[in-house]
């Protein structure tokens, strides 16, 4: 196990080129400032500590709560106990956004029923639709 | 011409007198004979042509005997007088003329093809651009790229208490997570505008993090960075070197005290 641990010790890190994305569109070139190597690597460093702070209260929340799992509302808590109060807001509408896709993505499976349309009139159209390709098939000159 | 060379020299046996099973071929096979003429000619018996038609007329051979196959220079052509596009075409029209009615359907719903929703994210996420599994809706926030929620989730989950984990819930912290980089990187390149170097360095990033009270639980990461760097490659904050003093938490530094 522990020799797993040191094996996956860098998947425990966040990919560099994405931090370096996200530090170039903070800082962009017209900026006339540079994030220098180390300081990139050591803001991964607070990165992960980051995450790990704030995945540590919102268990310790959760298991007060005698919940089996860390939900949103766990996440938020943390967040406005550990004093990030201020990115609660944005962070629920990106949670939100992301139920929303969810829900639509079943939607998607009962489409026939979306439709509105009976299943007569489905038929009918599909049979519409047989018949103009047919016509089309039909005109083409070769 | 010498003797030897005559008894050397073939002969033509004159076979005239004997009386062949076989008729001369009649002037239409004569002319078919012309249609061979690929084959490697094979005079016998006198008569030059009578090979192929020999065969033809034999009673051993039916006389449907096909030709033997071609060499591969000639491809064989079928004569025909129809132009076989010209006949599928029509046939095919024919076909449509009479289109026969369609059984009586069903209304079937087309299918679309849809990944199960997956509980878990588990993809093992390898190199450094990958996008996060789920296309991030667009956030009115300045940065686009989005973490791997996966790599987030690992990250999470490396901490031994830590057990389930919500779907949604590596996306909050991945959207927390941003918010925090944004508010560290800014505050660590203010603190390198306020020292005038166009780096911002990991001791501006220190600085940064020494002055906010929130952010006390980098400490220890923060304590192995030397509050300034004894050897600088790009000395362009030259004007305030001395003026770098160890900052404890909260020594506010106005903003222009250098100019």
């Amino acid at each position: 196990m522990s020799d797993r641990e040191f094996s996956s010790n860098d998947d425990l890190s966040l990919p560099k080129a994405t931090v370096q994305k996200i530090i170039t569109e903070i800082l962009p070139p017209s900026s006339g400032q540079t994030f220098s190597k180390d300081a990139r690597d050591l803001l991964m460093e607070c990165c992960v500590e980051f995450i790990t702070l704030i995945s540590s209260e919102a268990n310790d929340i959760s298991e007060k709560e005698a919940k089996k799992t860390i939900a949103c509302e766990h996440v938020e808590r943390a967040l406005r106990d550990l004093g990030f109060g201020d990115y609660i807001p944005d962070v629920l509408a990106v949670a939100e956004e992301h139920k929303e896709q969810l829900k639509s993505r079943e939607k998607k499976q009962s489409k026939m029923e979306q439709s509105g349309l009976s299943e007569e009139e489905l038929l009918r159209q599909q049979q519409e639709l047989f018949r103009s390709a047919t016509e089309k098939y039909h005109a083409a000159p070769e | 011409m010498t003797d030897q060379d005559h008894s050397y020299r073939p002969q033509s046996p004159d076979f005239s007198t004997f009386q062949s099973p076989i008729s001369p071929p009649p002037p239409a096979a004569a002319a078919t004979i012309h249609h061979f003429h690929h084959l490697p000619p094979v005079y016998q018996f006198g008569n030059p042509f009578a090979h192929r038609a020999s065969y033809d007329a034999s009673p051993f051979f039916p006389p449907q005997y096909q030709q033997p196959p071609a060499p591969p220079t000639r491809v064989p052509q079928p004569y025909l007088h129809l132009d076989p596009d010209m006949a599928r075409r029509s046939s095919r029209i024919a076909q449509a003329a009479e289109v026969a009615p369609l059984p009586p359907a069903k209304y079937v719903d087309p299918v679309v093809e849809e990944e199960p929703p997956e509980e878990e994210i588990e993809v093992e996420e390898e190199e450094e651009e990958e996008e996060p599994p789920k296309p991030a809706p667009p956030a009115p926030v300045e940065v686009k790229t989005k973490f791997p929620v996966a790599r987030i989730k690992r990250i999470m989950q490396a901490d031994e208490d830590v057990g389930k984990v919500a779907q949604v819930t590596p996306i909050a912290v991945s959207k927390a997570l941003e918010l925090f980089m944004i508010s560290l990187v800014t505050k660590a390149a203010k603190e390198a505008k306020d020292r005038n170097s166009k780096r911002v360095t990991a001791s501006h990033l220190k600085q940064a993090v020494v002055k906010d009270e929130v952010l006390d639980f980098l400490a220890d990461i923060i304590a192995k960075v030397p509050d300034q760097p004894a050897g600088r490659k790009h000395d362009d904050d030259g004007s305030d070197q001395n003026d770098q003093p160890k900052r404890k938490r909260g020594g506010r530094r106005p903003k222009d005290d250098s100019d």
